[in-house]
């Protein structure tokens, strides 16, 4: 039973709360006592602040042994550890007094004075046990008032991100600092700051031993019912990400600053995640970063018919199909014109078989971040096609079924980053423009 | 037709049902609220077919997860497990080994099926088939498939697909559910749940099966929408000129107060619906309106009279006749001109357990041309920019001759460790193959890639996370690759 000091000590917690509602109740009962002046409880406030008395001396001695742990910090445990003994005197005096008030005439307010200071000190206690076990600044941290830490700034993209302020060090203050900080100090460990990470705990340093042999490395991965498992059983798991997150991090060495172009692909794919942003290997196509749209303008042209496709969720850039059937509703031209307000958003559009001859496409807006464009089985001519200043980025381009020329090739050369037109059906007869490359023969 | 008022609800028909609604709410009210819960399970629901568009109807939010690479799929399935040796897995080494045993340490223990286990020799029986590189990617096909050979530059051959089931119908519902047992929604149906639909006047989810093709059946539950919104189930076309069944008016009626009766029938069931919260009458009310959508553009799309001459012998003589292979490639192709996000063919009768020689040659023959057509239609269509098409059977075929093995004739029996797929178009890489099989192509050497990882890959080039693509039913969540699957990113171009 080597460890019976720590078992009862355990009880701590479970304990202090017992004095805290007998004494709050005394307290109460004489406070209303000498309000209302006709009542007397003096039997019960006897009653109540013995119970208290005795359970505070209770809660001490746990207190005392669990402090013992050395788990805490030190000046912080003393400050709690005399208030609680002072308030527990108190407490004792207290019932002395009122108990004895007939006998040898103490004076009442002797007694009442006894109690406020006992129920002073009960908050005092109280407030200390708090920090404690929470955290100094967990009473305070969402008050509306005083300052607040500033947080770095979120990033908006993976290559802005750095490994440690960005990723690893929300994952300790969610998973990890609520035990491992200063003041609490499980296993001698804080992981509050670069600092403390560094001087590590009561197993050696945090970050010098990288993989299966770290202990920390070790203990995230211990399933949940395991005795020495971290965050310990019942308390909110690190999920499979955040492990890898922390393991990647620490067989890197550790660093608090490097940012994430310094670590491999695999690992700014597991930050990317974490941090929900647009996956880099997805960024390809959406390089640019798209202001949102107006609210109501896509239902707008819902409404007439055009087909809007989200590219990707919350990315605000669009696949564009105006379909033959949305004709019957609008004009081709008001059609083309009502895409103004979408035209930055727009990366796909589709506007095939819509009998769209050159003047049409005239009105189309500008859109500098078009990549494909299906402009097939149409009435277009070479004049038509001088739009290279409109879509700069365009890479794919369908014509087919177009009356389209070897005249337009020298316009759609200038368009740099065009890959692919697809010429089937039109009067083009060749293969191959610079990078170009032409899709079906003429 | 029906004399209603709209907004007094005169009709006997609403008061009944307003009455059982009063009779409804009450109990509602005191069962503790537990039927209140029920409904607020269903809302999601409700509000998922709330978004529907005049222009197309909108997928679940949140996604696509991904920039897709493909907004449509055909996946043209080779029912019957298509032998590798006599197509695409070249394994010149078996010549000097015709009629030999197999060797145990290839076999390495494995259960044969019941129908060569008790076979006294297994006789390796290499192909009698000449085989020759073709293209910039030097790809090895097959005598058989003259046209598919035209197009190897666009085909990404995965040599090393393998499946757990080696028979049939549990291979098949593993391929088209992600399970080997009936019940789970199809891969056509996943997506039409997770993306919506981009031709309101369409189903998002159409099966073709070719009539030219015998060999085990398949059934409507590989195209069926399993727990999912009964909207998202296939929609069969049938060859002929009537299609979809039941989609005509019957003879003598004009059909000129249909619309206006759907919109009485669906004020009644959304009464329903509100009185019952059963997300089922709201499948209810979609399908009626899209059969009567259906019943103009069905007919539009099966008049092939827009179709040009070069077009029909392009696909083969036998494009011509509806419901065969080659008229569905067509089809497909008009399909998804038309924007339907997920076509799905079967031709059957791969399953050459003897006879094998001849029996593939008219598979081929039947099949081949109209492939490499739909290929080469899409790509000059623009539309094999974002179009994936898939090639594929449930498994493939043993090394060893079931039965007796002749200079000219052998048979080859289920074999689930190794077979060959291909896919095209959008998102994969043209011209490539992955995976390799050891020299009797019985087992996987290299890059395996399982059925979940094939769903997983798919889904990914649609812009679908595979693992957050998830539908509560009976207590858990379920997603098309259930708890596997890892994306084959080498695939990806």
């Amino acid at each position: 039973m080597e460890n019976l000091d720590l078992f009862i000590g355990r009880f701590h917690p479970l304990l202090v709360h017992l004095p805290i509602g007998f004494l709050m109740l005394a307290f109460l009962m004489w406070a209303y006592q000498v309000w209302a002046k006709n009542q007397d409880y003096r039997q019960a406030i006897v009653f109540a602040l013995l119970l208290g008395a005795l359970s505070a001396t209770a809660a001490c001695v746990a207190g005392f042994l669990l402090a013992s742990s050395g788990e805490y910090d030190t000046e912080m445990v003393a400050q709690h550890q005399w208030a609680g003994i002072l308030t527990t005197t108190m407490a004792g005096c207290g019932y002395a007094a009122f108990a004895m008030r007939n006998r040898m005439a103490v004076h009442s307010r002797l007694a009442g004075g006894m109690l406020c200071a006992m129920i002073l000190g009960l908050g005092m206690t109280g407030h200390l046990g708090g920090n404690l076990t929470h955290g100094s600044d967990y009473l305070t941290a969402y008050a509306p008032f005083g300052k607040k830490e500033s947080l770095p700034p979120a990033p908006e993209s993976i290559q802005e991100t750095q490994l440690f302020p960005h990723v690893i060090r929300p994952i300790l203050e969610q998973k990890c600092v609520s035990c491992h900080r200063q003041g609490k100090l499980k296993g001698g460990l804080s992981l509050e700051s670069p600092e403390s990470i560094l001087r590590g705990g009561e197993s050696g340093p945090v970050v010098s031993s990288p993989g299966k042999e770290n202990e920390l490395i070790r203990r995230i991965h211990l399933k949940e019912s395991d005795e020495e498992v971290m965050p310990p059983k019942g308390k909110k798991q690190l999920t499979k990400e955040e492990m890898a997150l922390l393991e990647a991090w620490i067989s890197s060495g550790g660093d608090f600053s490097k940012p994430m172009t310094a670590y491999a692909d695999s690992v700014s794919g597991l930050a990317t995640g974490y941090l929900g942003l647009v996956p880099s290997g997805e960024t390809e196509d959406l390089k640019v970063v798209l202001a949102p749209v107006r609210p109501g303008v896509l239902e707008e042209l819902r409404g007439k018919g055009v087909l809007i496709r989200e590219l990707l969720d919350g990315s605000y850039s669009y696949d564009v199909h105006i379909p033959a059937a949305a004709l019957r509703v609008e004009r081709l031209e008001d059609l083309l014109l009502s895409l103004e307000p979408i035209r930055q958003n727009v990366l796909w559009l589709d506007l095939s078989g819509l009998g769209m001859r050159d003047t049409d496409l005239a009105g189309l807006p500008a859109m500098p971040n078009l990549l494909k464009l299906r402009l097939e089985r149409n009435h277009l001519t070479d004049r038509g096609l001088s739009f290279s200043g409109k879509f700069p980025g365009l890479q794919v381009l369908n014509l087919y079924g177009n009356e389209v020329t070897d005249h337009c090739l020298e316009e759609l050369g200038k368009l740099g980053k065009l890959r692919r037109v697809y010429v089937w059906q039109t009067r083009i007869t060749q293969t191959q423009v610079g990078e170009i490359r032409l899709i079906g023969e003429g | 037709m029906c004399h209603y008022d709209k907004t007094t609800h005169t009709h006997p028909d609403f008061q009944h049902i307003q009455k059982k609604i009063g009779r409804r709410d009450f109990l509602t009210k005191t069962s503790l609220g537990i039927g209140a819960l029920a409904l607020g399970s269903l809302f999601k629901a409700d509000k998922l077919l709330a978004e529907t568009s005049s222009g197309g109807i909108a997928g679940l939010p949140g996604l696509p997860h991904l920039v897709p690479k493909a907004k449509r799929v055909v996946y043209l399935f080779q029912s019957g497990g298509p032998s590798q040796f006599e197509t695409f897995d070249y394994k010149p080494e078996l010549a000097k080994m015709f009629g030999k045993d197999l060797p145990e340490s290839v076999r390495g223990g494995q259960r044969l099926t019941g129908m060569s286990a008790n076979q006294s020799s297994l006789p390796i029986a290499p192909s009698i088939f000449k085989f020759q590189q073709y293209g910039q990617s030097r790809a090895w096909v097959s005598e058989l498939m003259p046209y598919t050979a035209e197009v190897v530059d666009e085909l990404c051959f995965v040599k090393s697909m393998h499946t757990p089931q080696i028979n049939h119908d549990p291979a098949i519902t593993f391929f088209q559910t992600g399970h080997q047992l009936p019940g789970r929604p199809s891969i056509g149906s996943w997506v039409s749940y997770g993306l919506g639909s981009d031709n309101n006047n369409l189903p998002s989810f159409i099966v073709l099966n070719s009539k030219n093709a015998g060999g085990q059946p398949l059934y409507a539950r590989l195209w069926g929408n399993g727990f999912l919104p009964t909207e998202h189930q296939g929609v069969q076309f049938r060859s002929g000129t009537d299609p979809v069944l039941f989609l005509n008016n019957p003879e003598n009626y004009d059909g000129a107060d249909r619309g206006k009766m759907l919109e009485y029938l669906k004020e009644l069931n959304t009464l329903q619906y509100e009185a019952f919260g059963d997300p089922e009458i709201n499948a209810r009310i979609a399908q009626y309106e899209m059969a009567y959508r259906m019943q103009s553009s069905v007919p539009e799309l099966t008049d092939m009279s827009n179709e040009p001459d070069y077009i029909f012998d392009m696909y083969g003589s036998d494009s011509r006749d509806s419901g065969t292979y080659a008229a569905n490639c067509l089809m497909a192709r008009r399909l998804l001109e038309k924007d339907v996000k997920f076509v799905q063919l079967y031709h059957r009768g791969w399953d050459q357990h003897a006879y094998l020689p001849g029996a593939i040659r008219t598979q081929c023959k039947n099949t081949d041309q109209a492939t490499a057509a739909l290929i080469k239609d899409l790509k000059q269509r623009g539309l094999l920019e974002d179009t994936l098409v898939i090639w594929g059977g449930e498994f493939g075929r043993t090394v060893y001759s079931q039965g007796k093995l002749t200079p000219n004739d052998y048979g080859r029996d289920h074999h689930p460790r190794c077979f060959t797929m291909w896919m095209a178009g959008a998102g994969v890489k043209p011209g490539f193959t992955y995976g390799e099989t050891d020299d009797f192509s019985y087992n996987i050497t290299k890059n395996p890639v399982s059925v979940h990882d094939f769903h997983a890959t798919l889904l990914y080039m649609m812009g679908v996370d595979h693992e957050k693509l998830t539908f509560k039913h009976q207590g858990r969540r379920f997603r098309l690759t259930d708890v596997e699957g890892h994306i084959v990113k080498d695939l990806i171009a």
